[in-house]
């Protein structure tokens, strides 16, 4: 029985293209020897191209992981999508898994021991070489905050009112200047609020705001602060962390559910946001993946989906799933498998929600945005709430405009409502009711 | 100082600058309190003072109140299955990417029609998109607002003004205050469901508001009379005949050319009588009117042809338009028949548009094939107008007619029958279709395309039949893609069960 649905399928297409090709071979026949089973649970089958022998196609259901002897070098590829779109339309039968299916996840597993294989001790003179180097850098950070605390200070005393007239070029050159400091963390928040004097009304407040932002940052990277908070300034000023590192810090396993994704651009690169929460833990945890122009993003985190998996932090919300168990669909009505949070009313009160984000702010003051899982009613009006049983609404962030489509789809009445809670008000991101998981 | 007012001193001192206004805090209550001590603060001490703020804020938000949940009423009507939920979803989204944009717009008003001939609604999620769609094509509104249900016309009471075509209907017991305060498209419909059960008093309300209303008013709320017209309402309309402005002339014209047994659609007859004469059994003799008289003005007639006309054509053009279609039994019995006859100089050129527009308007199927069958050709859509009209055993025999003649003609009248076609249209495609070598001819693959949604789903077996049988590959693969679509036109079908 599949546990996927066709449009979820479909939600993994890399292009348009892609998905009506692998529609055509899904509706074509053309397969043989297909099946669905075994561990890791797996569709396989033979699909007739244009050369002389089939290509042989296998998902990895759980990853998902894709394999197909096809030239295609899109992933998935055609072939892959089009055995996903039949097994999701309930058109493969369970099989015992062929010898090259075997065959390929005896080589995945082999390859990937390889990789998680420690490596090598370094030698006493590379972790002197860099020592030198992390103290050189942090000579360089430090001068960098340096620099923006003056320039800070210098705006509030020269006053901020005229900045709107002052344009970009004002951030830029300070930006420039923290980039050659060697602080990019620094720099990008610089480059982040550069367009607040051109955001309309009430640009004065929002740019004093962010300035004192930064400028408690940088009173945390020169303070004795305790670990957790300090690691979180550290990742705040720009120090990035080895991948390694987070995955050597203790797994929190738990059927994480995906309850939002948020896309945008920054600097030519596509940045893929998936807000994720705990069924059993109601950890807030939030997933990142990045593409290059051309590329498309990562699409292993479906919303609405509940992935029993570990989660390794990195100092703060942001998370990297690091061990997948298994991929099961949510069931908004079910809430997660029975034992995980399974049975369990979803959603919070505002008031929960809120008391949920004074703990993220205590952890991390630089939060710019903080997953809801809301249980309320969306309301319309001059400015559009969400209201919930106790009377507790939060206003939506006016930049996301009406929300007609989930005004639709609830009625108005109580609808369990994943939303980012950014400092200007919610931003709806999926709405779940009736067992369907409505995006705006 | 509260809170709040300590960041109205923050703020105002850093708009300004500091050097300018200095900040002094006083004793400090709230959260802050034990933060903020009191004091002149520099510019570091600012911003650490705002930052305290900031997060003071951000981490004690307070939940606004007063926020009541507007609800929808609880609907009557059903969902519609959920697999064919799914699939209306997707057929929105554009999810099946394989369908251009026509064939994506035909499922979706077959979807629509499935769901209301079983009284199902469209998954509520999905209005948003289906009112947009009918807001930019007023066809499907019909079958949007009978798939919206309640919902939908709850959504447009709340939601933008482009949904208003959505509102409920009037409600049964229409309001009177509606029409002395309601716009106009809300007194007209007033007006049209006054005339609905009590003709004379709807006639009253226009007649005792005339002298108040501005001229493109009056012209809407007089063809929301077309409804419950009778010769009752023939005395005021010949009066606005004779008004001074021009759209109510127009509409008052377009009312009694509608009325049967008005004079004034004995004036047209008469008219029209005279411009044509015949001259024995073969021939018409055309004689237009020589003049725009104080008459034909005051009929609501104009004496502007469009670029390229004559004037005497013109209003030759509007006579034959307007008049009465059994005036011409006159002439002959058989509308064929006088379509047989020579006309002099190039008059019928003129005579077969007005006929086509009467046979339009006054929805006459006999006409509309005698027009038709005189092959015909007039401006993009009135084939399509002409060709609804035909009884469906008429619209066989043009059919089978259609597929031994020119390609071109074929594709225009299948492209124009009511679809799904009948079974007997649909035969005579899939015999021209199944035979290989008309593949040579032009416009095959047009065809191909109009059988998509042209045939009912029914067909799908016979196609494949086709296919199977057919040796032709090339013609097979042609044959194949309709049959796909055809499947997923009955998969439509089955999901509704």
């Amino acid at each position: 029985m599949p546990e996927w649905s066709p449009d979820q399928v479909r939600a993994l297409a890399p292009d348009a293209s892609s998905l009506q090709a692998a529609t055509k071979l899904a509706r074509a026949g053309g397969w043989s020897e297909s099946g669905s089973g075994g561990d890791p649970a797996s569709v396989w089958g033979l699909c007739q191209g244009s050369g002389k022998s089939p290509y042989q196609t296998c998902v990895d259901l759980v990853e998902p992981a894709y394999r197909c002897s096809c030239p295609s070098r899109k992933f998935p590829c055609k072939h892959a999508l089009a055995l996903m779109l039949l097994w999701a339309g309930g058109e493969i039968k369970e099989a015992d898994q062929p010898e090259w299916v075997r065959e390929w996840h005896q080589g995945r597993a082999t390859r990937s021991a390889r990789k998680a294989a420690p490596a090598a001790p370094r030698t006493e003179a590379q972790q002197k070489a860099a020592a030198k180097r992390a103290v050189a850098r942090q000579q360089r950070m430090a001068s960098g905050v340096a620099e923006l605390r003056q320039w800070l200070a210098d705006q509030v005393r020269h006053g901020i009112a005229g900045t709107d007239q002052l344009g970009y070029k004002h951030f830029e050159t300070l930006a420039a200047r923290l980039i050659d400091a060697q602080a990019p963390g620094l720099a990008g928040a610089v480059q982040a609020i550069a367009a607040i004097p051109s955001s309309g009304p009430g640009w004065e407040e929002r740019l004093l705001t962010e300035f004192a932002m930064l400028h408690l940052l940088t009173t945390a990277a020169g303070a004795d602060l305790p670990d957790e908070l300090a690691a979180v300034a550290r990742s705040r000023l720009g120090q990035t962390i080895p991948t390694e590192q987070v995955l050597a810090t203790p797994p929190v396993r738990d059927v994480w559910q995906v309850i939002g994704l948020r896309d945008s651009h920054e600097d030519r690169l596509s940045v893929r946001r998936a807000w994720l929460i705990g069924a059993g833990t109601g950890r807030e945890a939030l997933v990142l993946s990045y593409a290059m122009p051309g590329q498309a993003l990562a699409s292993d985190l479906l919303v609405g989906q509940a992935v029993d998996a570990d989660l390794c932090f990195y100092p703060g919300i942001r998370a990297l799933v690091a061990t997948k168990h298994g991929m099961k669909f949510w069931s908004v009505t079910g809430g997660g498998p029975a034992g995980q949070g399974g049975g369990r009313r979803l959603g919070t009160t505002v008031a929960e929600a809120l008391r949920r984000l004074t703990d993220g702010l205590a952890t991390d003051p630089w939060l710019w945005g903080w997953p809801m899982l809301l249980r309320g009613s969306i309301v319309p009006g001059e400015r559009w709430h969400v209201v919930d049983s106790e009377g507790d609404a939060l206003p939506l962030d006016a930049r996301c405009g009406d929300q007609w489509r989930f005004l639709a789809a609830s009625g108005g009445d109580e609808a369990v409502i994943a939303a980012e809670w950014s400092w200007a008000g919610l931003i709806p991101l999926t709405m779940f009711v009736d067992g369907d998981v409505i995006l705006p | 100082m509260t809170t709040g007012e300590v960041w109205q001193q923050l703020l105002s001192s850093a708009l300004v600058g500091l050097d300018k206004r200095r900040v002094a805090l006083s004793e400090v209550e709230g959260p802050l309190e034990t933060v903020l001590a009191p004091g002149d603060l520099g510019p570091d001490a600012l911003l650490s003072a705002a930052a305290a703020v900031t997060l003071t804020r951000r981490g004690g938000f307070t939940p606004v109140k007063g926020i009541e949940p507007v609800v929808a009423p609880a609907g009557e009507a059903r969902l519609a299955p959920a697999a064919a939920g799914a699939r209306l979803a997707r057929l929105m989204s554009d999810a099946e990417g394989f369908i251009d944009r026509r064939t994506r717009r035909e499922l979706i008003r077959e979807w629509l029609e499935l769901a209301a001939e079983r009284e199902l609604t469209a998954p509520p999620h999905l209005l948003v998109a289906l009112a947009d769609v009918a807001t930019s094509e007023a066809a499907l509104r019909p079958l949007v607002r009978a798939a919206g249900g309640s919902r939908l016309a709850w959504l447009a009471e709340l939601g933008p003004g482009r949904w208003a075509w959505a509102l409920p209907e009037a409600p049964s017991e229409p309001d009177e205050r509606e029409w002395h305060t309601g716009a106009i498209e809300v007194r007209a419909r007033f007006l049209l469901a006054c005339r609905q059960r009590d003709p004379a008093h709807g006639r009253r309300l226009l007649t005792e508001s005339w002298p108040t209303e501005k001229a493109v008013d009056l012209a809407a709320l007089m063809r929301a009379c077309r409804e419950g017209l009778s010769l009752d309402d023939e005395a005021w309309l010949e009066k606005a005949l004779d008004d001074r402005r021009g759209q109510v002339r127009e509409a008052a014209a377009e009312l009694l050319a509608a009325l049967p047994g008005s004079a004034y659609r004995l004036r047209m007859a008469e008219r029209v009588l005279a411009c044509c004469r015949p001259e024995g059994d073969k021939r018409l003799l055309v004689t237009p009117p020589a003049e725009f008289d104080a008459g034909l003005r005051r009929d609501g007639l104009t004496n502007k042809p469009p670029y390229g006309m004559g004037e005497r054509a013109w209003l030759l053009l509007q006579i034959v338009s307007v008049a009465p279609l059994e005036c011409w039994t006159a002439i002959d019995d058989d509308p064929s028949k006088l379509l047989a006859r020579k006309v002099n100089d190039d008059w019928r050129a003129t005579l077969l548009p007005g006929w086509a527009r009467a046979a339009v308007v006054q929805a006459d199927p006999k006409w509309a094939l005698a027009v038709y069958r005189s092959g015909y050709d007039g401006a993009p859509g009135s084939t399509t107008e002409i060709v609804a009209l035909l009884s469906p055993e008429d619209a066989a025999e043009v059919a089978r007619d259609a597929v031994q003649g020119r390609a071109s003609r074929m594709n225009e009248l299948l492209a124009a029958l009511p679809r799904p076609w009948t079974r007997e249209v649909s035969e005579i495609v899939l015999g021209y279709l199944s035979k290989p070598e008309q593949r040579q001819r032009g416009g095959w693959s047009t065809l191909t395309y109009l059988a998509e949604t042209g045939f009912s789903p029914e067909m799908l077996d016979n196609v494949v039949e086709i296919v199977r049988t057919c040796e032709d590959e090339g013609h097979a693969a042609a044959l194949g893609q309709l049959a796909s679509l055809l499947q997923i036109r009955s998969k439509i079908r089955r999901e509704f069960q």
